[in-house]
């Protein structure tokens, strides 16, 4: 059996265990990252991407509050390039009354959370979509974060400091030698090949799916599986976060994001067999709907692009009750103290935005055992991409990084400007001038160039056209991947031949979209999907190509595949 | 002026009807708004490619029956076999009076192969012009008559993959032992501008090919493409009724060259439109493009009037071929937050074929699901007369035709073509019936 070896090995690929895997390579560890998907395709690709002031909590949980201002304010500095700095209010409804939000600007004074108070007028000067029936309203730094981008600059930053990414690869078992974990068994999710990871410290960062690594060591922990649905509106209402002054409950917050907006959350318990089946119903559909236009009106006439949900890993520490009252903050196990078994750390619980002080907790625990004696420098040293300041980010093309300007090239700002905002000073490593054709637009919604997907699969791992969503938001505008979906696949098979099934991966990636349109499918929804399916069915017959392979596996192989399909294509020299 | 035939969209289905009436002496005007689908659609035109649980259709006319059986209330069923190839026959003359061969099987009642830009084969009948590559023994049943396919595409140029079709194509298992192979010419693109193939779509590519670039072409496909029997380009050749560089391309390189549907928008598609466009004008056709009619006036069994918004047409008879949703010919609503969406006919109010009220049950499980989406199917529904209805009642001088009808998928059939056709030609049949019957 293939046997690897390390300092650590961090289980789980989401913002965590993305932010233990950095942490641990700054600290001269050498360290292995295993994630049994893609990175960020667990709880991390599925939430609200807020980036909390920590005022939703100072009322119920003000523990969870003062370690949301804190990372608020860290992350806005580490992590520019992943952040919106959009600021919040908490509005007050009639329904709601004022008495609320006395309670509120106490609780935030407590917690060091800046507030103002607003009149109506004011707060629906600043945010135009709010409801104009409100009564009341307070003004925070909330923010937004893209959880795609934090976590694939965190693995990014790791592998530039040594560490070895090992997606696809799912830990199915712990080595446990004399009352010591030792490391990890593994096993490949894609040639089914199992093999050891040997480790010092093999830390536990599989959200929601704690539990089950646990189980391998006959560990058990209490978890509270509470299951939350959103919807994408089509463009983006919002320029602020828009929350209700209330205790917390369901669809109360509208989070603008990119060129989006998305309203949530609800909140339902399931049962750890529920993990997996994600597809939001009805009833879901319609509170966040109904509620979610209490905070902006205009939801009502916008379309809705799509619907998704997620499980929030929290773990119950006492038996009681609903899960808005269990804490949010973040739980940190050393195996080695609670239950006599070294070797073994478990990190869970908290939020998004408390990823990097959840790794540092983690790994502090770590560097203890292994007596390793450097500090976490993750509070203070920016992630790749996030050198820019943020008034190059708004000049976009006209951007100069070391030495080397965008604006040299001759593109229209759009695509310079959406490369930088996605990728920060690094989008230099594909913005170029156009020699091999790096600068066509493949999506046009989101304005990704042929150069990204380029870059995202040679520089950030993308082996398949969702991975190359998460990483460049390649299909995620209106039309949902209706073309660029096929463009890309193309693109896939010219670059990746040799692991990667073009049909495959675009059939997949046609079906996870349909997963989240079908939920909402109405108006001008059904009549994108209705092109699509035209476009993907009738005009490329991509449905029966699948039936055509069935069929095909099925009938008698008796001609040895002795082709040429997999030629590598060759560019004519211009004659001109 | 009052027309005696007033057709409510010109896409294939609204001018084919506008086509008829005006072949009839009819004084007929075709109002349209946006775009059709014949913009998006590869131009190639569809009869009936599958039924439910049986093997792909090789003789699409044969099979109408066999379709009429199984769900009587499909739009071929209450035309009938023969009308529905006499219709389809008609317009392949009606379009060769403009100078649009559309190539048929040899023979006339069968279906021939259409790649597609995955390298899927769908059975089609009418193919564009002069493609005789690929009749229906060539990719039945095990082993392709062919030894060798090449792809070749524009460098730069993204809506059409050849990696994709490559892969799909050998998923066929009569292409097994056929080999495969892809590469891209780079061309000046003489009328282009300066712009690079990269930043522009099938139509534009295809007007800033030159007589240089074709030499180019012309060259590299003689000294690069020695042994294969076939090579499939994009679709970016004629733009235009008359021009046939393609047949040109052949003839120079001695190739079987055959040019597949792109990503939208389609170059065939757009031409087959100006076809259509043209045919009508020049039978005395009137045709009102860029107006959208927003309402129907209905009295009784009759429809008096259409709106749009600012003129009120009047008209004997009218037509009604507004596409499917993306066309705006249906249309999905939800009334408020809490209630079920509901699938409406916007200008008429017209009776629908009956579906499920929750969304779940409009739409499959998978996507791509063998057994086609139901939101396809849906449309307006016609009683035993044929006649469309509003709450039950039929109109008499309302004819619809074309993908706003019910109760057949296109898509699954691979029928939309056929049925836009004689669904379009029938509703001009019953209008010239009707006027000719009143002057008599
Ligand atoms: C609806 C909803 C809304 C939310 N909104 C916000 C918000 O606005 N702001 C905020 O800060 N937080 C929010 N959260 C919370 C936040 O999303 C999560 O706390 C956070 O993403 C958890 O990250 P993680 O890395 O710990 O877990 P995950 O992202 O779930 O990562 C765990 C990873 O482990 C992998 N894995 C599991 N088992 C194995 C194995 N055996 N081997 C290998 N890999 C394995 C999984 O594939 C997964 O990728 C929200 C959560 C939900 C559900
Ligand atoms: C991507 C794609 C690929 C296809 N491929 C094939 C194929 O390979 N073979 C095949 O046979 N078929 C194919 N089809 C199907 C075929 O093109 C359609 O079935 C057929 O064109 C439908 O014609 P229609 O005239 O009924 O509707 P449409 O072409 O949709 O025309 C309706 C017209 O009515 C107008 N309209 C709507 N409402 C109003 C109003 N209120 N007032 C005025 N005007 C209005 C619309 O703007 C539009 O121009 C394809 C379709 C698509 C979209």
């Amino acid at each position: 059996m293939r046997r690897l070896e390390a300092d650590v090995v961090i289980i789980g690929g989401g913002a965590t265990g993305a932010g233990v895997f950095r942490d641990c390579c700054l600290r001269g560890m050498r360290s292995i990252l295993v994630e049994r998907n893609d990175i960020a395709s667990g709880t991390t690709g599925r939430n609200h991407g807020l980036l909390h002031s920590g005022a939703r909590y100072v009322v119920t949980d003000s523990h969870s509050a003062a370690e949301c201002i804190r990372e608020n304010r860290t992350l806005k500095h580490i992590a520019g390039h992943c952040i919106e700095k959009t600021d919040g209010l908490f509005i007050s409804l009639p329904e709601d009354g004022l008495s609320y939000q006395q309670d509120f600007i106490n609780g935030c004074a407590r917690a060091g959370i800046p507030t103002e108070i607003l009149t109506p007028q004011q707060a629906l000067q600043l945010e135009p979509s709010v409801n104009p029936a409100l009564i009341g309203a307070v003004r925070i730094p909330d923010g937004t974060i893209d959880p795609f981008r934090i976590t694939s600059a965190n693995i990014l930053d790791a592998r530039e400091h040594g560490g070895t990414l090992l997606s696809d690869t799912k830990a199915v078992g712990l080595i446990i030698r004399m009352g010591h974990v030792q490391g990890i068994q593994c096993r490949d999710q894609r040639t089914g090949e199992l093999f050891e990871i040997r480790a010092r410290q093999v830390i536990n960062a599989t959200g929601a799916w704690c539990h089950e690594v646990m189980e391998y060591a006959d560990l058990s922990v209490d978890m509270y599986h509470s299951r939350g649905a959103l919807l994408i509106m089509g463009h983006r209402l919002n320029g602020m976060v828009i929350n209700r002054c209330r205790k917390p409950g369901d669809a109360d917050i509208l989070v603008p994001g990119d060129t989006v907006s998305v309203i949530g959350t609800t909140s339902t318990h399931v049962g750890r067999h529920e993990l997996e089946t994600l597809e939001v119903t009805d009833e879901e559909v319609r509170v966040l709907l109904e509620e979610g236009s209490k905070l902006a009106p205009e939801m009502m006439n916008a379309r809705v692009l799509r619907a998704y949900c997620g499980v929030r890993p929290l773990v119950s520490l006492s038996s009681d009750g609903s899960d808005r009252t269990i804490s949010r903050g973040l739980v940190a196990i050393d195996h080695a103290e609670s239950d006599a078994l070294p070797g073994l750390i478990t990190i869970t619980g908290g939020k998004l935005m408390t990823y990097r002080l959840m790794a540092e907790v983690a790994t502090d625990m770590a560097v203890r055992h292994l007596g390793v004696s450097e500090k976490c420098s993750t509070a203070s040293k920016p992630l790749p991409g996030a050198l820019l300041s943020d008034q190059d980010k708004s000049k976009g093309k006209n951007v100069q990084v070391g030495g080397y300007s965008l604006a040299d090239s001759s593109l229209p700002k759009t695509v310079a400007g959406s490369a930088v905002y996605r990728h920060g000073e690094r989008a230099k490593d594909f913005v170029k001038e156009d020699s091999k054709w790096c600068n066509a637009v493949v999506c046009e919604c989101e304005v990704v160039t042929r150069g990204e997907i380029l870059y995202a699969v040679d520089q950030l791992n993308a082996r398949s056209l969702s991975d190359l969503r998460r990483r460049t938001r390649v299909g995620m505008g209106p039309c949902q991947g209706e073309m660029c979906a096929c463009r890309t696949a193309g693109l896939l098979a010219e670059s990746r031949s040799d692991q990667i099934d073009a049909l495959d991966t675009l059939q997949d990636f046609i079906e996870e979209r349909w997963k989240g349109v079908r939920p909402v499918l109405w108006g001008d929804g059904l009549r994108e999907a209705e092109f699509s399916y035209w476009v993907q069915e009738g005009l490329l017959g991509l449905g029966s190509l699948r039936q055509q392979a069935t069929c095909a596996a099925n009938a008698v192989d008796t001609t040895a595949d002795h082709t040429t399909a997999d030629h590598t294509a060759q560019d004519e020299e211009r004659t001109a | 002026m009052i027309h005696e035939c007033l057709i409510v969209g010109g896409g294939l289905a609204g001018l084919t009807a506008g086509i008829r009436c005006a072949e009839a002496g009819l004084k007929v005007a075709v109002v349209s708004g946006g775009e059709s689908a014949l913009t998006f659609a590869s131009g190639s035109i569809d009869v009936l490619g599958s039924i439910p649980g049986q093997p792909v259709v090789r003789r699409p006319f044969d099979a109408i029956d066999c379709l009429a059986e199984l769900s009587p209330g499909h739009p071929y069923a209450k035309i009938g076999r023969e009308k529905v190839f006499q219709s389809l026959g008609w317009f392949h003359g009606q379009m060769a009076e403009v100078g649009l061969e559309l190539g048929l099987a040899s023979d006339c009642r069968e279906n021939q192969w259409r790649i597609t830009a995955a390298g899927s084969l769908r059975p089609t009948w009418l193919s564009q012009p002069a493609t005789k590559a690929m009749p229906w023994e060539c990719f039945h049943g095990d082993g392709a008559c062919l030894q060798k396919v090449v792809f070749v595409n524009i460098t730069g140029f993204l809506d059409f993959m050849p990696e994709l079709a490559m892969c799909g194509l050998k998923q066929h298992p009569s292409f097994r032992s056929v080999a495969v192979e892809h590469f891209n010419i780079n061309l000046p693109l003489e009328h282009g501008h300066g712009a690079t193939a990269d930043t522009m779509r099938a139509p534009q590519l295809a007007s800033a090919m030159g007589d240089r670039d074709m030499d180019i072409l012309a060259r590299v496909l003689s000294e690069r493409v020695q042994d294969a029997e076939l090579v499939v380009m994009p679709a970016c050749f004629d733009p235009d009724l008359g021009c046939n560089r393609l047949q040109k391309l052949r003839q120079r390189t001695g190739l079987n060259i055959i040019d597949i549907a792109t990503l939208p928008p389609s170059v065939h598609g757009l031409r087959l439109h100006k076809a259509l466009r043209n045919r009508f004008r020049a039978l005395g056709g009137f045709l009102i493009p860029g107006t959208e009619v927003r309402h129907g006036t209905v009295d009784g069994d009759r429809v008096m009037s259409v709106s749009t918004g600012e003129d009120l047409l009047s008209a004997d008879h009218f037509i009604l071929a507004s596409g499917s949703f993306f066309s705006k010919g249906l249309q999905s609503v939800k009334e408020s937050m809490s209630d079920p969406c509901s699938v409406q006919e916007p200008v008429f109010n017209l009776d629908l074929h009956s579906w499920a009220d929750q969304p779940k049950d409009f739409s499959s499980h998978q996507f791509l699901a063998p057994e086609g989406q139901n939101f396809v199917r849906s449309g307006v529904a016609l009683n035993q007369s044929g006649q469309p209805m509003v709450a039950g009642k039929g109109l008499h001088n309302l004819h619809v035709s074309g993908a706003v009808l019910g109760g057949y998928d296109p898509v699954q059939e691979c029928s939309g073509g056929g049925v836009a056709i004689s669904t379009g030609w029938q509703a001009a049949e019953n209008v010239i019936c009707q006027v000719k019957g009143q002057q008599v």
